[in-house]
Formats: structure tokens, C-alpha cells, sequence
């Protein structure tokens, strides 16, 4: 019972595949629907997941705390609203969207055993399986050279991080001999402390870096985002980012806590780094998904930021960020791909007068850029809110910490500047005279996402409460 | 629900409405918005009739926990340094909701983002708490932006659109991080005013500590005042902004900076206040001179209101760098003062502009003529800005004047020229231009505001400024207990306790909330001891 | 304290009522709000009578704002005051402004702004009483800012008229620059003494006349510098003369009998301030006053627009009202320039009401050269004018002789370098009276208006009738006494008509004959050279110099250079800065760095695939340097 909810997930995804030879193409939508109810039922029953302690399966390789559960929910969460984006979405025609949950569904898997990953194996094979499905899923329109493109230079720029990261854990293995982190933890100093076990440690991070899309292993980024299917892009930007701070978290916690200045040092140059690249690149962007991209890129450095801190309410600030980030991003691409339906264009400029076209798709946008932007009374800006007050509480301690406070304030300042410019092409450009006029339609699911973004953005502004108490207590365990 | 949570909930609520309410009933979405406006006018000037004056305490509190793992409660009420701004507010709030007839076009959009603007205002300026204190200002700011950009006016709109932007979240989020640090350096565990302003003065920051957040504060806060040289973004956002939207903001909004910099930075960063009252005092002229020439050269009423309003606030950082009780107190009741003024005026200006389609004085003139009403107003408002007495701003600037002189002589007599010379020059140039000299032609046909509702908001406006102007004890004995309570934080009580000087024997120390409150009011009431001394006199 | 006392209320509070009621409510009808603004002035007129007849004196007060920490206290009561000196003066302001009303009623009648104009007159009737009764600094200097708006309204009631637009602001601004002086000296007394009222001030200066220090001269003249302000003395004179586009009941109560005299009034009122020991200040006074009743004397003699020349003669014998407060001394009280300050109010008024009457009947006709024979059309008029001239020539036994006396006797007694210039100012304004007089009501006429003019109706020629008889009387019913009495202790009063009309020839010879033979002579000069004249003789005779004095000296053009060289050029910059420094140059430099930044960044995407994994390697490499190199 202990794996039950990957157990569940993965049951639906192959009786997907299996009911989908059956079903005739006519009723092939309902399985969707299926997938659609299956990973909510899955999501709530989450919560039903109590447990008195963490409990540990597969010989201590598996993990099941607070702070997994708290990791598990949010992909469920995550591919609960991308699954009611993409259905219906008519992919390209001679595909079922069947396939398509089901792949979503792989990935979900393996990020829920990344989230309770507590050896380094397990780490490597739940990453494997979430990179392995995302090669398919970007390059799932194999009519659009986009999106093949994409799907090469992820596959590519992939397996390179890949090899990084089993090379590193080979390393570490050879210099401590376990591969468990509790045990590796108990290790005696100078092992952890030797260069070859340090030098492993780094092709780790550099690895999961890459999943974060972290400066300078972030080049893949823009280009994987601009090509996949916009739905896929949002579980990219969100899900494969929060299983690679999931692990970051779970091993630095367990192998450095308190982070040693020189590691500390390393991290914050990757975080200020990903910020000013990510926010100096997005303000030249016509295009949303790359200037989402890029956003994601400076977020990964946000997230760093907080996890620099090693502190409590620094890492319980990174979980609560990432929970209005979901909302955030859900909200932008799936506006993106309703709109995409009708306008075939996912240009800023294709966004002119998206307000007459569909009041609700423009206020949905406008509330996500807000929020990404940090303002309240959004979830962003409790999100940053935190961030800034662990990393000025810690920079008594490490004087660098205000410098990156610094460059995070500027790079919210310029970041509104092109969120804004977003929400400015949504009320005031007129639209072309093409689509003057023209309608979007939303169905019924599409809908639900929607209005369920809405409120989470809201909800996480305006009453924190709930989920701060929940992140803190899933950093407990750490601690 | 308690009176202040009223008055800030109110618009919130009108904006849920409008949220809900189908785009067909256009005709709700204006009513809804004045129905809830006028709620919290009226909340307003029950807190206003309520309060009880002479004691710093703090009255019409609420609080209620919310995020207690940081330390954030949300935590209302008022005291002097508030309520005038809070009934300011509620007033100008109504005033605008009533002075946007001109919105024709997506009017559930426009009175949502209006009611949620004015709710922020509102909650700004009741919330005891760092956290919501920014958060509310923050809330109002979107509105500020996208009716900017949606509603604005003039082919500079995105320009000035992105600049006012920019130029507040840059301030906003220095104010944040000052604010973020003294949580931290304090180490007070909490974002309550009261508590951490308790436990500052019982163990007050290092020097070094302060020094460090105090400039972030003062130019935080500072650039959303518009403080010099920080103030460009003013002129042109006012031009653009709709009229609503400059009411509210050239009025209450922009006042955010001000009363932070009372109830924040001066009363908890002491030191740190001493020790750059100078380089306020230096930078307030650049506000009020040199602003004040630029808004010389104007020719565009709006934006020689722009400046002129730039200009003004340099009386409040004058008033805040005397760091007197005279000094402080004008500055609150300037910043009162010109809420009104500035809404009145950009009130005025706004419906000069939707009527005639410009405000350029080259196509203007002798609009008086045909315009009594308006006309009277915005020259009355105009006088009001070269502090005629009888106009709130008088007794304000008077005070900060008054109060600042020991400080600063030469600051203060370059602002006396700057705001009895310069001042009256530009406005008068305006009157000139604008209602005065003959008619053009093409203006021949032009009709006044007809109808008493449509006058309404501006003539509250203008009998609040008069209201005030005649009666300034209305607000100064309201303040002053409060202003005395951060003069002490400065300066130390030793100053309140020591023997009053022999050039006036007859003042007599004044008890702070520290002391028992009460025990002050009949002192205030009580006709001054001079008095009595002179009737004998005359009677001999 | 008598309850009488509440009645000064009643006398402040009167006309603002009116001025509130007119505007709220009647505006559109001019005759309701004529009836409702005379009403107000003729009340508050009889109880200011009241209260002078019945000695009542004392103090009123509202606490206005009230602040005080330990060290400092700012403590204004609105406070009414009134002892001799306000009650005489509140007297003559209620007087005269309600026998203007009265007029005002006929000179506006087909007016269509009547009520605007009774609005202004009436609310300005309310700040001038509030000067008189001030009690304190603050209160007077918001009085003060008040009749200065109050003015403005009036002078700009034309407001289409470009010119009277003009004048207006002119008049302000001017004004403004005076008050700015005048708040320094505020600013300065509280910071020293701690206090802006006037009882209290006296007290403290009586009980140490060195309170202020060195800082007292200062004091004085920026006390001075409102006064100046006001009442137009040089170098503060020139909007006085542009006032004139106000109407001419306007002109004759602000710009002739009241306001302007309120800086007189000041300078009586704070006498014990400027009086001070260790105080430079009244020298300067006094020859301010000289000098600008000298040059306006001067510009007077080459003017040819009747108000005009009214306008200087006022300048000119405010000038002579400032010189005798100048002039007194701590023993003698400043109760001369207050005299004259009376006297003139009463025939300044007349001769502009009359000047008015001679305008109405000439539909609006103000160039003397264009008039003529005058006395014939509009006899009552004219003997009234007459009387008024003859009390400005000085000559007995019109009241303003014994005024004008007093002054040349304090100035012989004083310093003969003024008294020379005062009796050389008496002969020029005899000169130019008479040649006013001359060529606009006696030789021939020289327009077909003037042969047609008619007197103008009861309601105008029976307040010249009123103002008539204080010009002739006031002199010898004891008004002299009654101003020294306002200011202190004053000596026996001489008994008997006679012994009045004979009391200067006896106390001070010289100045009285001095005084005397100069109108005289002045006038003979005039007659002389205007009678029966068609055009100005003087400009041929006197060539350039005529020219200067008929431009006023050129100070306005000087001052208008002055302008365009200082404020203009700062303005300028001050707004170019604002346009390209800051506006331009840094916040738009500050975008465009970010900006182009991005785009350089952006060069790292290149989209190549083999780039891409380099920059990975490269980086994975740099960052374990990093690592190991400890």
C-alpha cells in the first residue's frame, strides 16, 4: 500500500493502452475523459495518504513522507489540469489522444518515484522514466518539423545529461559504496568531503540542473518549449522542473545539510545566473512559449535562490512557490493552446484583442502573468514573498545572499515589464482584421482548468495559510 | 464585521458583484459601484465621527490571525496618522466612481478594476500590518495599470502606461525588501505595526542596521511619492491615466509613500531618520522649486496639474524632515489636503477634457463664460494649490513651514517662495489661459455641467477642502497625539518631559499614549492660557 | 468684558454670510443679491457704529489650531480684537464699503454679472474687516491672502476683458511676492518669541525690548515687506495703476479707501514691533514712503486717464501715509500716517466715486482729453469732486489738510531732508488735481459725449453727497484726537472750532504755511497752464522728461526684462532637464540597456544542436573548476 498511488497511476495508463485497441475511434474520446477522472480520483485519494511516519519501501530505496506526498499531489495536480487541456485537442488526427494520456500518465509515474526517490538508483531510473516519455510527448506531432526538432535536441541534449548524471552517481558509489542516501548521510566526513565523491555529487546537480533548467545547462529550453505540443510543454515547464527540486532537495538536505560555503557559493552563481539570463533574454521575446521559456529559466533561479538558504522556511518558501508556479504556468499555456486551436499562431501578437474574443481566456492569462510576475494578491507574490524573506533572514549569515536578493528584486522588475507586455497585447492591441470577431470556444474541461487556475491563484494569494503549514511540515521530514 | 473592515470590505464586495453580474445588465455595474462607495463613505465618516481625539491610541482595532507560522495577522485600525486618509480616501473613492460617466466602453472591466483599486486604497491605509499594509497597495496598483492602458487617453498612453509600472513596482519592491528586513533584523517575529514598533523601541536597531534600511525605505517609499528626482513618471501618467484613475491615485494612492514613511521609517529606524532628515530637506526642494518651475513652462492643464502635484509633495517630506510635532502634523494634514485638491482637480480636468477633447491652452480660453460651475471649481481648486487660506492646504503648509524653520531656514524660505510665488504664478497662468481672456469661436456652443448629480462629487470635494481649511483643529487635534508619539520615538520623551522653554511658559507637556491618554483632551480643549492673560489686560 | 463684544462676530460674519448666500443661491439674480450684500454691510456698518459710540473694547476667540509638545507651541486663536484703533478703523471700512454698495447699485444696474460682483464685494468686505480685528499674525496674514483674492476676483470681474484678466494676476502675483517677505517675518518672530499674538508679543517686547536681538531691524522690514505689498509702495507699486480695469466702485473701495491702506493699518497695528530699540527699521520706512510718493507723484503729473491719474495720487499719499509711520517715534505713536489714512479713505473714495459718475455719464469714457466741461453737465458731481480735490490739495478747512499737516510737521520736526520732499510732493499733487480738474471739468468740451452727458441718477450722486461730508468735516470734529487716542496717549485736545482750524498754524507754523503755499502754488501752476487747453501742453515743454514720466519711469518694462532674464531662463532649464536628462537620458538610457543586454544574451540560443551541447560541457566543466578549485 505504500506505493499505492503510483501503483494506481500506472495500472490506468496500461489499461488505458489496452482498453484503446479495443475501443472503436468513434468512442476513443471517452478514454480520455477516463484518464481525466482517474488521476482526480488518484489526487484525492492522496489525501488520504496520513502518514504517522515515513514509510520505506524496495529495501529504503522508496520513501514515502510528508514531503513526497506533498511532491506526489502537486504532479498529480499538474497532470490532472494538462490532461484536461489536451483532451480533445485534436493533436494531429491519425494519433488518439489515448496514447497521448497514457505517455502523460508514464511521466506522472515516474515523477512520483522521483519525488520519494531516497537512493541515487531510484533517482536515476525515475528521471529515466520521465525523460524517455517526455522524448516521445514533445515530439508527438510528427507532421510538425518543429516538433520534431524539439523532440531531437531534447533527446540529444538529454541523454548528455543523462550520462552526466550516471556517470556521477558511479562516481559517488565508487567513493563511498552505497548508494543510499540515509546510509551515505551516516558516511564518515572524509569520504563525503573527497574530491571524487564531490566531483559525482556535481554531474548529479548537473543533471538535475538540466531538468531544471538551471544556467548553463538551460540552452534546450526555449527551443523544446517553442516546439512541443503546447500541453506538453506546460508538464515539461512545471512537472520535470518540480521532480528535479524534488530530488535536488531530498539529497543536498541528506548529504549537506547546511551546505558548505563552497557548495553554497556554486549554487548561488547558478541561481543569479539563471536569473539575469533568463530574465534579460525574455524581454526581446515576441513569442509566448519561448518567453515562458525563459521565464521558467529565471524561476529555476528563484527556486535555487530559496534552496541556498538550507534553511526551513527557505526550502518550505521553494515547495509553496512551486505550487502558485503550477497554477501559473497551468493557466498561461492552457489559454496558449485554446488559442492556439483556433489561431494556428502562438505569437504575443496573435493574443491582440484576446479580451473581445473571449473575456475569460484574457482575464485568465492576465491573472497567471500577474501572478508570475509577483503581485499580489496572487500566489506568485506570496511565492516571492517567502523567497525574499528566507534569503534576507540568511544573509546575515552568508553576505552574498543580498547580492542575489538584489538581482532577484531587479529581475522582478523587469520581468513585469514583458509579463505585462503580455497582458497589454491581451486588453488594448486591437486585433488583426482577420480574426476580428472570431469567438474561441472553450469545452467543458478546458473550462474547469481554467476556473480551477483562477481560484488556486487566488486561494494561494490571498489565503496562504494552508498550504505554507503543509510545505513546512513536508520540509520537516527533511530536517 | 467591525467599522474599518466595512469601509475596506465594501468595495470588494461591489467588485465580487460585478464579477458575477452578466454583461447584459450594463446599468448595474455603475450603480453597484456608487451603492458600495457611498457604503464606505458613509462607514468613513462614522470612524471619523467615532474616534475619539487626543489619545494616540489605537481605536477601531480589529485582528485576526492569518498567517501565523510568518507572523502576519490581518490587523486594522486607526489612529490620527489614518483616519484623515482613510475618510480622504473613502470620499475620493465615491468621487471617482461618481465622476466616470465618461466610460462608455466595458464598464463591468472599468468598475471592477475601480472598486478593487479603491479597495486597496482603502485596506492600505487601515492595515496594521507590514504585510498587507504593502499588499493593499500592491492590489490597487494592477487596476492603476490596466486602466491606464485600457481606458487612458493620448498617443502616449503605452509609453506612460509602462513607466508608471516600472517606476512603483521598482519603489514597491524596495519598500518590500525594507520592510522584509526590518522583520528580519528586528528579529521581532512579527509583521505588526504595533508590536514591532513596541519592540523597537524597546530594543532599538544598530546603527549600522539602520542605516542600511532606512535609504531603502526613504527612496522606496520616496519614488512612490514621486520624491525628486524620481518624479517624471507623475506628469505623464496623470496626462494619460483616466480620470477616475488620477483622482485616485494622484489623491490617496500616491500618499501610501508619506504614510509609510511616518508609521514605518521615522518612528522605527529613529537614528537613521536623524540622520537623513538633511538629505530629504535638500531633495523636497527639488519637488517644490523645481518642479514647480517646470510646471511654469506647462502648456497642457493636465500636465501642469501633474507637476503642480509633484510639487506639493515636497511640503510633506519638508514637514517630515522638520521631525517637530508642528512639522509632522502639517504634513499629515497637507497629505489630507491634497488628496482632496489633487482629486478635485484631475476630477475637473478629466471632465474638461472629455468635453472639449483638449485641455492645450493654445486652443483654450475664457471658458468661464460658458462654464461657470466647472469654471468656479477648478479655479477655486487652482487657488486651493497656492495655498490661499480657507483651503485645507493653508493651515498645512503654514504648519510644515512653521514647524520646519528651526530645521532648515533656507530650505524653508525657498519653499515659502515656491509655494507663495511660484505656485501662484502657474496657477494663475492656468486661470488665465484656461476660463479668462475671450471665447474662441469653436467654443461658442459649449454647456457647464448641468443637473445637481453630475456636480456632486465635485462640490463634496471642494466643501471637505473648505470644510477642513476653515476648521483645521478638526484634524490637527486628531493627529497630534499620534504625531507626538513618533517625535518622542525620534527624539526621545525626555524632550516632552522637559520644563517648558521660558520663551512661551505657558505650553505645558502633553501626555502620549504611553502615559494614560485621556487625561490630555480636556488639556487640548481648553482655551490656551495666553487667552486669558490678554482678556485681563484688555479689561485694564 | 462687555457682551457687546459678541457683536464683532456679527460684523465678520455678516458679509461672508452674504458672500455664501449670493454664490450658493441668488447669483442669478442681481438685484436680490445687490439687496442682500447691502444689507450685510449696512448691519455690520451700524454695529461697528454701536460698538464705537458704546467704547466697547476687548478680545473674541475660537481656538484655531492649537499644538504643543514640551518645548515649542504653535497656539493660534481665531481671535477678534477690538480696542481704539480697530474700532475707528472698522468704522471708516463699514462706512465707506456700505455707501459704496449703495453706489455699486446704480453703476452695475445693466450689468449681467451684478450678483458675481456683489458676491466679491461683500466677501471682500468680510476679509478687509477680518484685517482690522485680527488679533494675531497668522490670523491677519489669512485675512491678508483673502482681500489679496479677494481683489483679484474684483479687479479681473471683466474677465473676458484680456487686460482686466491681466491686471488681476498682476495684482496678485505682486502682492504675493510681498506676503512672501511678510511669512519670513511670521516665521522669524515665532521662532524667537514663540508666539504670533499680538498681546503677547507686546508683553514680552515690554518686558525685554532686546528680545529679538540683532534679529529685530530684519524682523521689522520683512513685516514691512506685506505692507509694502499692499499698499504699492516702491518698488512693490506697479500693479496698483493695472487695477484700475477692476470697476470703478471697485477701484474706489479696494484700490483706494481700504485695502490699500490696510498696510498702513499694519504698520499702526504692529507699531511696538517696528518701534523697538535696537530696530533700524523706520528710517527705511520712512523714505520708501517718500520715494514712492514722489515718483507717483510724478507720474501722475503725465497721465491722461482719469482713474490713472486717481491711481497715482493713491500711491502717492499712501507713500505719505508710510513716511509718517516712518517718521513716529516710541513717544509719539504713528497716529499722523493714521489720520491721513482716515481722511484720504473718505475723499480718495469720493473722488473715485465721482470719477465713476463722470465715466457712467460718458458711457465709459475715461481720457480727461476727451471730456471738458464737465462742471456744467454734472454739477453735483462736480462740487463734489471739487471738495475732494481741494481735501487731496491739503487745503483748509478740508479734512485732508489737517492730516497732510500733521505729516509735514512730524517730518520738520523729524528730519527736514523729508519735509523739503514732502512739501515738494504736496505742490505736484496740487499740480496735477487742478490740471485734472482743469481740463476734465471746466474749459471747453472736447467730444460730442462730453457736450451730452448727463448726471447720473440718485442712487450714484447721494453717496457723493455722504462721502462729502466726512471730507469736509472730519477735519476739525476732533478725528486727529480720535486717531492719537487709537494710539496711545494723546495730548490736550484743543476746545472749539476755531481753536481746532487754528491748531496747526499755532503748533507748527512752518509746516502748515510750507504745506499750504504749496497746493496753493501747485494749483495756480496747473491753472496757469491748462486753462482752457485742447491738447497737453507739458509734453512739448518738458520734451523726454515728459515721455519718462508719462511711462511710469519704464519700471514695468524693467521689470518685465527682469522676468524674462531670471524665472523665464530657470523654467526653461529647470524643464528641459526634466525632458532629456532624467526623462530621456536616464530612464529611457536605463531601458534601452536591458533591453539591447537581452538581445546580446539571446545570441547563446543560436538553435544549433552542437552549440547547445557545448555550451552543457563547457559549463559542467566550469562549474566543477569551480568545485575543486579549493
Amino acid at each position: 500500500m505504500t506505493m499505492g498511488l503510483e501503483a494506481a497511476v500506472l495500472i490506468t495508463a496500461l489499461a488505458l493502452l489496452l482498453l484503446d485497441l479495443w475501443t472503436p475511434p468513434a468512442e476513443k474520446r471517452v478514454l480520455s475523459y477516463a484518464a481525466v477522472i482517474a488521476v482526480g480520483v488518484i489526487f484525492l485519494a492522496s489525501f488520504a495518504f496520513v502518514t504517522p511516519g515515513p514509510r520505506t519501501a524496495f529495501g529504503g530505496m522508496y520513501v514515502l513522507d510528508e514531503y513526497a506526498l506533498y511532491f506526489k499531489r502537486f504532479f498529480l495536480l499538474a497532470a490532472l489540469l494538462v490532461l484536461l487541456f489536451a483532451v480533445e485537442s485534436p493533436a494531429d488526427r491519425e494519433r488518439s489522444e489515448t496514447e497521448y494520456s497514457a505517455l502523460t500518465l508514464f511521466a506522472l509515474t515516474g515523477m512520483m518515484f522521483a519525488a520519494s526517490a531516497n537512493d541515487f538508483s531510484l533517482l536515476f531510473l525515475a528521471l529515466e522514466l520521465v525523460t524517455i516519455t517526455f522524448y516521445v510527448l514533445t515530439s508527438y506531432h510528427r507532421r510538425q518539423p518543429v516538433s520534431l526538432e524539439a523532440g531531437a535536441k531534447y533527446l540529444i541534449l538529454g541523454a548528455l545529461s543523462s550520462a552526466f548524471l550516471v556517470y556521477g552517481i558511479a562516481l559517488v558509489y565508487g567513493a563511498s559504496g552505497t548508494l543510499s542516501l540515509p546510509r551515505l548521510a551516516a558516511a564518515p566526513a572524509d569520504v563525503l568531503r573527497g574530491p571524487l565523491f564531490e566531483t559525482g555529487l556535481l554531474l548529479v546537480f548537473a543533471g538535475l540542473a538540466f531538468k531544471l533548467a538551471a544556467v548553463p545547462f538551460q540552452v534546450w529550453a526555449p527551443d523544446v518549449y517553442q516546439g512541443a505540443p503546447t500541453p506538453t510543454t506546460a508538464f515539461l515547464a512545471i512537472g520535470s522542473k518540480a521532480a528535479g527540486i524534488a530530488l535536488l532537495v531530498r539529497w543536498l538536505m541528506a548529504l549537506l545539510p547546511g551546505l558548505d560555503p563552497h557548495w553554497q557559493l556554486l549554487l548561488m552563481i547558478v541561481a543569479g545566473a539563471s536569473m539575469v539570463y533568463g530574465v534579460l533574454c525574455a524581454i526581446p521575446q515576441r513569442n509566448l512559449k519561448r518567453l515562458l521559456a525563459y521565464s521558467s529559466i529565471a524561476n529555476a533561479g528563484y527556486l535555487l535562490l530559496g534552496i541556498c538558504t538550507t534553511t526551513r522556511e527557505g526550502l518550505a518558501a521553494v515547495l509553496f512557490y512551486l505550487a502558485g508556479y503550477l497554477f501559473a504556468l497551468a493557466a498561461a499555456f492552457g489559454v496558449l493552446c485554446l488559442v492556439a486551436r483556433t489561431t494556428e499562431e502562438e505569437e504575443i501578437s496573435a493574443l491582440a484583442g484576446l479580451h473581445r474574443q473571449s473575456p475569460l481566456l484574457a482575464a485568465t492569462l492576465a491573472t497567471a502573468m500577474v501572478s508570475l510576475a509577483g503581485i499580489p494578491p496572487l500566489a506568485g507574490f506570496f511565492g516571492k514573498f517567502l523567497l525574499l524573506k528566507a534569503a534576507v533572514s540568511r544573509g546575515e549569515v552568508s553576505h552574498g545572499m543580498y547580492a542575489l536578493v538584489g538581482i532577484a528584486i531587479l529581475g522582478v522588475v523587469i520581468s513585469i515589464y514583458y509579463y505585462f507586455g503580455v497582458i497589454r497585447t491581451l486588453y488594448w492591441t486591437e486585433p488583426s482584421a482577420r480574426r476580428q470577431g472570431c469567438r474561441i470556444g472553450i469545452n467543458w474541461p478546458a473550462r474547469v482548468a481554467l476556473w480551477t487556475c483562477l481560484a488556486g491563484l487566488l486561494w494561494l494569494g490571498i489565503f496562504p495559510n494552508a498550504v505554507v503549514n503543509l510545505a513546512d511540515q513536508a520540509i520537516g521530514t527533511l530536517m | 464585521m467591525d467599522t474599518l473592515s466595512f469601509i475596506v470590505l465594501c468595495p470588494a464586495a461591489g467588485a465580487a458583484a460585478i464579477a458575477l453580474t452578466p454583461r447584459r445588465f450594463q446599468f448595474l455595474f455603475r450603480l453597484i459601484a456608487l451603492g458600495t462607495t457611498l457604503f464606505s463613505l458613509l462607514g468613513a465618516l462614522a470612524l471619523f465621527a467615532g474616534f475619539e481625539p487626543g489619545t494616540a491610541r489605537i481605536q477601531f482595532e480589529e485582528y485576526m490571525p492569518w498567517v501565523d507560522s510568518v507572523g502576519i495577522g490581518f490587523h486594522l485600525g486607526a489612529d490620527g496618522l489614518n483616519l484623515g486618509l482613510i475618510v480622504m480616501a473613502a470620499l475620493v473613492g465615491f468621487a471617482a466612481a461618481a465622476a466616470s460617466r465618461e466610460i462608455t466602453d466595458r464598464q463591468k472591466e472599468y468598475y471592477l478594476l475601480l472598486l478593487v483599486m479603491i479597495c486597496g486604497v482603502l485596506g492600505t491605509f487601515a492595515s496594521l500590518d507590514l504585510f498587507f499594509f504593502y499588499f493593499f497597495h500592491e492590489l490597487a496598483l494592477v487596476p492603476t495599470f490596466l486602466m491606464m492602458g485600457i481606458w487612458g487617453r493620448g498617443e502616449r498612453r503605452a509609453y506612460a502606461t509602462f513607466k508608471i509600472t516600472i517606476y512603483l513596482s521598482l519603489g514597491a519592491l524596495l519598500v518590500l525588501l525594507g520592510l522584509i528586513g526590518l522583520y528580519v533584523v528586528s528579529d521581532a517575529k512579527t509583521f505588526d505595526v504595533v508590536e514591532l514598533g513596541r519592540h523597537l523601541a524597546a530594543h532599538p536597531l544598530s546603527e549600522s542596521a539602520q542605516a542600511t534600511l532606512f535609504p531603502l525605505l526613504l527612496f522606496g517609499f520616496g519614488i512612490l511619492v514621486s520624491l525628486w528626482p524620481f518624479h517624471t513618471w507623475a506628469p505623464i501618467a496623470y496626462d494619460t491615466a483616466p480620470t477616475a484613475t488620477a483622482m485616485l491615485h494622484a489623491g490617496v494612492l500616491k500618499k501610501f509613500g508619506l504614510y509609510g514613511l511616518l508609521r514605518v521609517a521615522v518612528p522605527m529606524l529613529p537614528a537613521a531618520a536623524r540622520d537623513w532628515i538633511g538629505v530629504l530637506a535638500v531633495l523636497c526642494l527639488g519637488n517644490l522649486l523645481y518642479c514647480g518651475l517646470v510646471a511654469m513652462r506647462q502648456r497642457n492643464l493636465t500636465l501642469l496639474l501633474g507637476n503642480s502635484s509633484v510639487a506639493h509633495m515636497g511640503f510633506v517630506f519638508l514637514g517630515i524632515a522638520s521631525l517637530t510635532l508642528v512639522g509632522i502634523t502639517g504634513a499629515v494634514v497637507v497629505m489630507v489636503a491634497h488628496g482632496l485638491l489633487a482629486a478635485l482637480s484631475f476630477g475637473l480636468a478629466g471632465f474638461l477634457r472629455e468635453r472639449l477633447g483638449t485641455v492645450e491652452f493654445d486652443n483654450l480660453g475664457g471658458l468661464l463664460q460658458r462654464m461657470p460651475f466647472v469654471g468656479t471649481a477648478l479655479a477655486l481648486a487652482l487657488l486651493a494649490g497656492c495655498g490661499l487660506p480657507g483651503f485645507a492646504n493653508f493651515p498645512g503648509e503654514m504648519l510644515v513651514l512653521f514647524g520646519a524653520w528651526k530645521a532648515h531656514p533656507v530650505v524653508v524660505s525657498l519653499a515659502a517662495w515656491a509655494g507663495l510665488v511660484v505656485g501662484a504664478v502657474y496657477a494663475l497662468r492656468a486661470v488665465r489661459r484656461l476660463l479668462h481672456g475671450p471665447l474662441p469661436a469653436r467654443w461658442a456652443g459649449l454647456t457647464d455641467l448641468a443637473g445637481a448629480w453630475p456636480k456632486t462629487p465635485f462640490a463634496l470635494l471642494l466643501a471637505a477642502l473648505i470644510l477642513l481649511g476653515c476648521f483645521p483643529r478638526l484634524l490637527t487635534e486628531r493627529i497630534q497625539a499620534t504625531t507626538l508619539d513618533i517625535i518622542h520615538a525620534v527624539h526621545g520623551p525626555s524632550l516632552a518631559e522637559s520644563p517648558a522653554t521660558p520663551n512661551n511658559p505657558q505650553t505645558q507637556p502633553l501626555q502620549s499614549s504611553s502615559s494614560v491618554a485621556p487625561a490630555m483632551t480636556p488639556m487640548l480643549l481648553q482655551k490656551p492660557p495666553p487667552t486669558d492673560a490678554r482678556a485681563q489686560q484688555e479689561d485694564s | 468684558m462687555s457682551p457687546q463684544i459678541q457683536l464683532v462676530w456679527l460684523i465678520l460674519l455678516l458679509p461672508l454670510a452674504a458672500a455664501a448666500g449670493i454664490t450658493l443661491a441668488t447669483l442669478r439674480h442681481g438685484r436680490l443679491s445687490a439687496a442682500l450684500s447691502i444689507g450685510a454691510v449696512i448691519a455690520a456698518f451700524a454695529a461697528s457704529l454701536l460698538l464705537f459710540v458704546g467704547h466697547v473694547q476687548g478680545r473674541v476667540a475660537v481656538p484655531w489650531i492649537s499644538l504643543t509638545d514640551g518645548t515649542t507651541a504653535f497656539l493660534v486663536d481665531l481671535g477678534l480684537r477690538l480696542d481704539p484703533l480697530s474700532a475707528l478703523m472698522l468704522l471708516v471700512v463699514t462706512g465707506v464699503a456700505g455707501v459704496i454698495h449703495l453706489y455699486s447699485y446704480g453703476y452695475m444696474a445693466d450689468d449681467p454679472g451684478m450678483g458675481r460682483y456683489y458676491a466679491g464685494l461683500s466677501f471682500f468686505t468680510f476679509a478687509m474687516t477680518g484685517i482690522v480685528l485680527a488679533d494675531n499674525f497668522l490670523v491677519l496674514f489669512i485675512f491678508w491672502e483673502l482681500v489679496g483674492a479677494a481683489s483679484y476676483l474684483l479687479i479681473g470681474f471683466w474677465h473676458q476683458r484680456p487686460a482686466a484678466a491681466d491686471a488681476g494676476k498682476k495684482a496678485f502675483l505682486v502682492n504675493r511676492i510681498g506676503d512672501f517677505g511678510f511669512l519670513l517675518g511670521l516665521l522669524l518672530l515665532w521662532a524667537t518669541l514663540g508666539s504670533l499674538d499680538y498681546a503677547v508679543l507686546e508683553s514680552k517686547l515690554d518686558a525685554n525690548p532686546h528680545a529679538l536681538g540683532p534679529l529685530a531691524t530684519a524682523v521689522g522690514l520683512l513685516v514691512f515687506c506685506g505692507a509694502v505689498g499692499k499698499s504699492a509702495q516702491f518698488p512693490l507699486h506697479v500693479w496698483l495703476p493695472d487695477a484700475m480695469e477692476g470697476p470703478t466702485p471697485v477701484s474706489a473701495l479696494i484700490h483706494a479707501a481700504t485695502m490699500v491702506a490696510a498696510g498702513v493699518y499694519l504698520l499702526c497695528r504692529v507699531f511696538f514691533l517696528l518701534a523697538l530699540p535696537d530696530s533700524q527699521a523706520l528710517p527705511v520706512i520712512a523714505w520708501t514712503g517718500a520715494i514712492t510718493a514722489l515718483i507717483a507723484a510724478l507720474m501722475a503729473i503725465q497721465q491722461n486717464d482719469l482713474k490713472r491719474i486717481l491711481a497715482y495720487s493713491t500711491l502717492s499719499q499712501l507713500g505719505y501715509m508710510v513716511m509718517a509711520v516712518g517718521l513716529s517715534g516710541a513717544q509719539t505713536g504713528p497716529d499722523a500716517g493714521f489720520h491721513h489714512l482716515i481722511t484720504h479713505a473718505f475723499f480718495k473714495a469720493l473722488l473715485f466715486l465721482g470719477a465713476g459718475s463722470v465715466i457712467h455719464a460718458l458711457h465709459h469714457e475715461q481720457d480727461i482729453w476727451h471730456m471738458g466741461a464737465l462742471g456744467r453737465r454734472l454739477p453735483l458731481t462736480f462740487v463734489t469732486f471739487l471738495a475732494g480735490t481741494l481735501a487731496l490739495c491739503g487745503l483748509p478747512p478740508f479734512s485732508g489738510f489737517f492730516s497732510k499737516d500733521a505729516i509735514l510737521a512730524l517730518a520738520q520736526h523729524q528730519s527736514p531732508p523729508l519735509f523739503a520732499l514732502g512739501v515738494g510732493v504736496a505742490f505736484l499733487t496740487a499740480f496735477y488735481m487742478a490740471r485734472l480738474v482743469f481740463v476734465a471739468f471746466l474749459g471747453p468740451a472736447r467730444t460730442q459725449q462730453a457736450r451730452e452727458a448727463h448726471e447720473s441718477p440718485l442712487i450714484m450722486t447721494v453717496p457723493l453727497a455722504l462721502l462729502t461730508v466726512p471730507t469736509v468735516l472730519s477735519g476739525f470734529w476732533g478725528l486727529g484726537q480720535a486717531c492719537a487716542h487709537a494710539l496711545g496717549p494723546s495730548g490736550p485736545a484743543p476746545t472749539g472750532i476755531w481753536a481746532t482750524l487754528a491748531e496747526p498754524f499755532t503748533h507748527a507754523p512752518l509746516a502748515a504755511a510750507g504745506g499750504l503755499l504749496a497746493a496753493l502754488g501747485g494749483m495756480a501752476v496747473a491753472g496757469f497752464l491748462y486753462h482752457g487747453q485742447l491738447t497737453d501742453p507739458l509734453p512739448s515743454r518738458l520734451g523726454a522728461l515728459a515721455r519718462i514720466l508719462a511711462n511710469r519711469f519704464y519700471i514695468d518694462e524693467f521689470y518685465a526684462w527682469l522676468i524674462r532674464v531670471t524665472q523665464e531662463p530657470l523654467a526653461r532649464c529647470a524643464d528641459w532637464i526634466d525632458r532629456w536628462i532624467i526623462a530621456g537620458l536616464m530612464v529611457r538610457g536605463t531601458h534601452g540597456t536591458f533591453e539591447i543586454a537581452g538581445r546580446l544574451l539571446r545570441l547563446a540560443q543560436t538553435g544549433n544542436l552542437q552549440t547547445y551541447a557545448l555550451w552543457f560541457a563547457a559549463g559542467a566543466l566550469l562549474l566543477l573548476a569551480g568545485l575543486l578549485a579549493r
